[in-house]
């Protein structure tokens, strides 16, 4: 009752404001298609929009994710240009899909990592993305995912731990450790 | 001990990423400034993570086109959710409802005005209480694309709005509604009652909205974008209950109610109730009163009942569960006619018609029970025939509640899962003992349990930020995680019993007796020798730091404690089984750490192949007289080959009897099969621990090896008879799944639970003294209607003893490890009268920690007390507490109490 009532009109346009951005390059992430990840965002938006906002509102973001990435499967499933592959697949298969980010790439580092980063399986690309990329926690991340907070934990440090060991010129030295399944 | 903990690889980034609890950090922070090796593996993740994080510090900014925008700008200008705007009145519906209002009125609002301002504080009292609709009733989510699907319904002439409600009450619906603070004040609310959720069964046919929250309770179909998927099915306790975001929004959900409403229509926050309404002729009066407890039974089904064409009454059953009772209190009522009920359902002056239930709520349970024609609904009775049936409830419940339960306490407990809970943990359920009568029941038996688990799960939860869920709370386990300082057994038995009774601390006419066993300590040069074979599950699910890596340290941390007259093998499963370590002598450290360090997690789990090739390796190399036991380590996560619990329980028990014991250590989290580990512990003649950290390793396996190892007697079994001649009923604290049938306790063939040296089990038991006022609502016990009769049959005289100072005797049976016939302890208890401040530390910090464990479990039993009492009782018996766990657990109490606000006091004549 603290936080003064903000009409709900103006609450869907600070969502959209704060969050349009960062959910279309998700979006891309997973469609790989700057269009079609704007199509999903729309969808989602105005999910929002009917939405009870009592439920969502404390979980926004969470929310906009969840809802964004289940669309976004379903509209990549539907286009059929990665058919064979669905959220348990791919988990398994370098990602393909363009990196968001087109900039050019300043510095040696960030070319280099996101060279190792493209070169990751979608499913820790999309882990670490939610990380360092929408600064979620664990547990948001577990909640977005649909996974165990212990697996969101494993997936990210065998991303990082990747991603370290490539940078440090180790790229041939498969790692070995614990979860090679 | 620090020096031996090396952080893992992830550990060490969960540190960096600012993931880890205090503990963690602490831990992590000791073994970094000690170790240079971990400190430069920090080092490394720090800058991968801090390159990670600087990818994103510059990206270019996305932005939808601006149609697209502008499309979801006027949505969200046009569509306002849940409000109801979007429903226009026809003529039609405006003239019925008047009109409808007009004969309902001059009969039913005198009373329900009298009913919303009569009650003052009290009332909104009440609200809060009745507030408290399973979660599944407020499912709202949905609402919006409903009123899609109806808005063309709702434009249609009033007569068939009439004519499919009146379908729906004949089926049984479900009417759920929010019940606002105060009245309407508009006539336009009529059909837009504040967020009233309307519950019915699915009718394909569009449906009447009689409130902005409508919902239907079956349709639960949800879009597969709806966050409610977040939580697997199987942990939901029920299938349509809360989501995650209900969990953490519900306080907030009235506050941010009110200030979206005020846009559209005057609305006023409002709590929750729920309504079922059903129909029924008068001759089915009987049927209606079974009807709560369970539908099936009665013939009346809420949601299946197809409605006899004339109705003479209608019974609406309030079904508001108390905040933590787990069981709804229920409360019917019948009317006269069916009409006046419908008609304030249509009329949707939901403003009117649920406020009346509260009030009616308060008559039927309060203090004015019976008293009739006070309420709305009597005005109404034509036909004067009012029945009103209160179940499971006790003339004083609802005030306490009121008393304990503010809005946010109301809406963490037991019909809900508990906040996030990763992964696919399952839990059985457990319903608390209750209290029963010794006239009924002279008898009660159960099973010793020396397991843990619970606590250290608990524990985990509550220092992750979360509740535990209710189900993984076993209050015994939690009151034995602790040792206590019985004295030791002399003489030829394995243990002694120590009982203690005094006033119960949460109330002073009550007692409360601990029964305690101490099982003889073992010198560790004294200790027969062992053949231990290590069973762990390598599979995938097991590469979490918090598994098998510190599997490999616990078992590293034991084996140091062997000598050469031990024998150690390790046996591996996953998707296949195979013996990584033959046996072994125990002394032989360094094969064993570097059989371990082989071992690497992947693969699928099949548990069944590995039991039974430890069990072979085990009787192979059986050492009589000595102590054979299988220790596995697990997630409980058996996926591949026999994955039945009944399977892999037989499996177990048919190994147990070759005199080989079980020990089952739970590791990890997010797939946790708490259920079946603790199962199999059971069958296997063993105990079940969770290993959470480093500490309970070294708690379980190294300080209180000997009581996990040696097994010093089995099948312990404990029956106590209560002297109905000061005993009236009694409640046994906890060990609910551990309950025996009293024939069982003579029967040797029946399994029980086994003590290990100098293992300490405890067993509370609450009693009502006999003669303790009737004014005394003993809650869960009827009071019986033949009671004097009943009395009168006990009052018989039968022996001295009967008559004596003694409350109870308690009788032990248990059979030595390799025994097979048990021998029988008795103990009789005398009352000495003495107060709770009288009594021992064990027996004040035991209460202490079956509060918790109550509170925990939402038990009714711990209502009225506050952590803060945990803590205080808790503080009474700290003790010396040498290895901290007690203060340990001070720090758990505080840490719930700061996820839960404090309840609201009343003052102590109101609670009891």
């Amino acid at each position: 009752m603290t936080q003064t009532p903000i009409s709900h009109e103006s609450w869907i346009r600070a969502a959209l404001e704060h969050y349009e951005s960062k959910l279309i390059r998700y979006a891309w992430g997973i469609t790989g298609s700057r269009e079609l990840a704007c199509d999903v965002v729309q969808d989602t938006f105005l999910k929002l929009c009917t939405a009870e906002r009592a439920k969502v509102e404390g979980h926004l973001a969470p929310w906009l994710y969840t809802v964004c990435r289940n669309r976004a499967f379903d509209v990549r499933k539907k286009e059929g240009r990665m058919s064979v592959l669905d959220k348990e697949q791919s988990e398994a298969r370098a990602s393909d899909a363009p990196l968001p980010d087109t900039e050019a790439a300043r510095g040696e580092d960030r070319e280099a990592i996101l060279g190792v980063l493209g070169n990751l399986p979608e499913q820790q690309q999309e882990i670490f993305k939610l990380k360092f990329e929408h600064g979620m926690t664990y547990r948001e991340i577990a909640k977005v995912m649909e996974m165990p907070l212990s697996s969101v934990s494993a997936t990210l440090t065998k991303a990082l731990r990747t991603m370290r060991l490539r940078l440090n010129g180790q790229v041939n030295q498969a790692h070995v450790g614990l979860g090679g399944n | 001990m620090n020096s031996e903990y090396t952080p893992t690889e992830e550990e060490l980034t969960a540190y960096v990423l600012g993931e880890c609890d205090d503990i963690q950090t602490k831990a992590i922070e000791t073994a970094v400034a000690a170790q240079a090796e971990t400190a430069e593996l920090l080092e490394a993740i720090r800058e991968t993570v801090e390159l990670s994080a600087g990818l994103y510090s510059a990206v270019s900014g996305e932005a939808l086109s601006d149609e697209q925008r502008a499309e979801v700008t006027s949505a969200a200008e046009n569509v306002v959710p849940l409000t109801p705007k979007r429903r226009t009145f026809t003529l039609a519906e405006g003239l019925v409802a008047v009109a409808v209002l007009g004969v309902v009125s001059s009969i039913v609002l005198p009373q329900v005005n009298n009913a919303i301002y009569k009650g003052g504080g009290e009332y909104t009292n009440e609200e809060m209480y009745i507030a408290q609709s399973p979660p599944e009733a407020v499912d709202t989510l949905d609402t919006d694309v409903r009123y899609d699907q109806n808005s063309e319904a709702l434009a249609q002439d009033y007569t068939r709005l009439e004519s499919e409600h009146q379908e729906q009450i004949n089926k049984g619906g479900n009417i759920s509604g929010r019940n606002p603070a105060q009245p309407s004040k508009s006539g336009a609310m009529l059909l837009a009652g504040p967020s009233a959720n309307y519950q019915a069964p699915s009718t394909p046919a569009p449906e009447p909205n009689y409130g902005d929250g409508i919902t239907f309770i079956e349709n639960d179909a949800k879009s597969a974008e709806e966050p409610e998927e977040w939580l697997p099915e199987d942990e939901l306790p029920s299938a349509s209950a809360a989501n995650n975001f209900e969990d953490v929004s519900k306080s907030k959900d009235d506050a941010s109610r009110a200030k979206l409403k005020p846009q559209t229509k005057p609305a006023t926050p409002a709590p929750v109730e729920s309504f079922s309404v059903i129909t029924g002729a008068n001759t089915n009066l009987d049927a209606m009163k079974i009807l709560p407890e369970g539908a099936d039974g009665s013939g009346i089904k809420p949601y299946n009942q197809v409605a006899p064409k004339v109705e003479e009454s209608i019974a609406v059953v309030v079904t508001s569960p108390p905040p933590a009772a787990g069981k709804p209190m229920q409360t019917a009522r019948s009317y006269g006619r069916q009409e006046q009920l419908e008609k304030k359902v249509v009329s949707g002056n939901s403003t009117e018609l649920y406020s009346i239930a509260p009030q009616q709520f308060v008559d039927v349970n309060g203090v004015a029970r019976g008293g009739r024609g006070d309420s709305a609904g009597n005005a109404g009775n034509e036909d004067g025939r009012i029945m009103e049936f209160g179940f499971e409830v006790d003339n004083i419940e609802p005030r306490r509640l009121i008393a304990s339960a503010p809005p946010q306490d109301i809406y963490r407990p037991v019909p809900k899962p508990q906040p996030v809970t990763p992964g696919t943990e399952a839990y059985d359920r457990i319903i608390e003992n209750k209290f029963k009568r010794v006239a009924q029941a002279p008898l009660s038996t159960f099973s010793i349990d020396v397991d843990t688990a619970s606590y250290s799960n608990m524990r985990r939860f509550l220092s992750q930020g979360q509740m535990p869920p209710v189900d993984s709370v076993r209050v015994e386990e939690l009151i034995n995680y602790f040792n206590y300082d019985y004295p030791q057994p002399k003489g030829e038995d394995p243990f002694i019993a120590n009982i203690e009774v005094a006033a119960a601390p949460w109330n002073p006419q009550h007692k409360l007796v601990r029964v305690g066993l101490k099982g003889k300590d073992i010198v560790s040069e004294e200790r027969p020798a062992s053949n231990l074979v290590f069973l762990l599950d390598v599979s995938g699910s097991m590469s979490d730091h918090n598994k098998l890596p510190l599997v490999k340290q616990s078992i590293q941390m034991l084996t140091k404690q062997l000598t050469n007259r031990d024998r150690v093998a390790i046996v591996v499963y996953a998707g296949n089984s195979g013996l990584v370590l033959p046996s072994t002598p125990g002394n032989r450290h360094q094969d064993i750490v570097s059989a371990l360090e082989r071992l690497n997690a992947g693969g699928s789990t099949n548990g069944g192949a590995g039991i039974e090739l430890a069990y072979r390796v085990a009787s192979e190399n059986f050492i009589k007289g000595g102590v054979n036991r299988v220790i596995l380590a697990t997630d409980g996560d058996f996926n591949v080959g026999n994955t039945s619990r009944g399977g892999l329980v037989s499996q177990i028990e048919s190994s147990a009897k070759s005199g080989v014991f079980l020990s089952v250590l739970g590791f990890g989290m997010g797939n946790l099969k708490d259920a079946t580990m603790e199962n199999l512990a059971d069958k296997g003649n063993g105990n079940y621990a969770y290993i959470d950290t480093f500490h309970e390793a070294k708690k379980v396996l190294v300080d209180q090896m000997n009581g996990t190892l040696y097994t010093i007697a089995k099948d312990v079994k404990i029956q106590v008879e209560f002297n109905p001649n000061r005993i009236q009923s009694y409640r046994l604290i906890g060990y609910e799944n551990r309950v025996l049938a009293n024939r069982d306790f003579n029967d040797d063939t029946k399994d029980a639970g086994e003590i290990g040296a100098g293992h300490t089990v405890t067993a509370l038991y609450e009693l009502v003294p006999k003669g303790l006022s009737a004014t005394m609502p003993q809650r869960g016990v009827d009071n019986l209607r033949y009671k004097a009769v009943q009395e009168e049959a006990i009052a018989k005289p039968q022996s001295d003893v009967a008559f004596s100072q003694e409350l109870m005797t308690v009788k032990l049976r248990y059979k030595q490890p390799e025994g097979h016939t048990s021998k029988l302890l008795e103990f009789h208890v005398e009352d000495v009268n003495a107060d709770y401040n009288e009594s021992s530390k064990d027996f004040k910090f035991a209460s202490a920690v079956a509060v918790f464990g109550m509170k925990l479990r939402n038990s009714p039993f711990a209502h009225h007390l506050s952590y803060d009492d945990v803590l205080k009782m808790a503080e009474g018996g700290m003790g010396h507490d040498l290895n901290g766990y007690r203060t340990e657990f001070t720090g758990l109490v505080r840490k719930a109490k700061s996820m839960n606000p404090q309840p609201v006091y009343y003052p102590e004549e109101v609670i009891r």
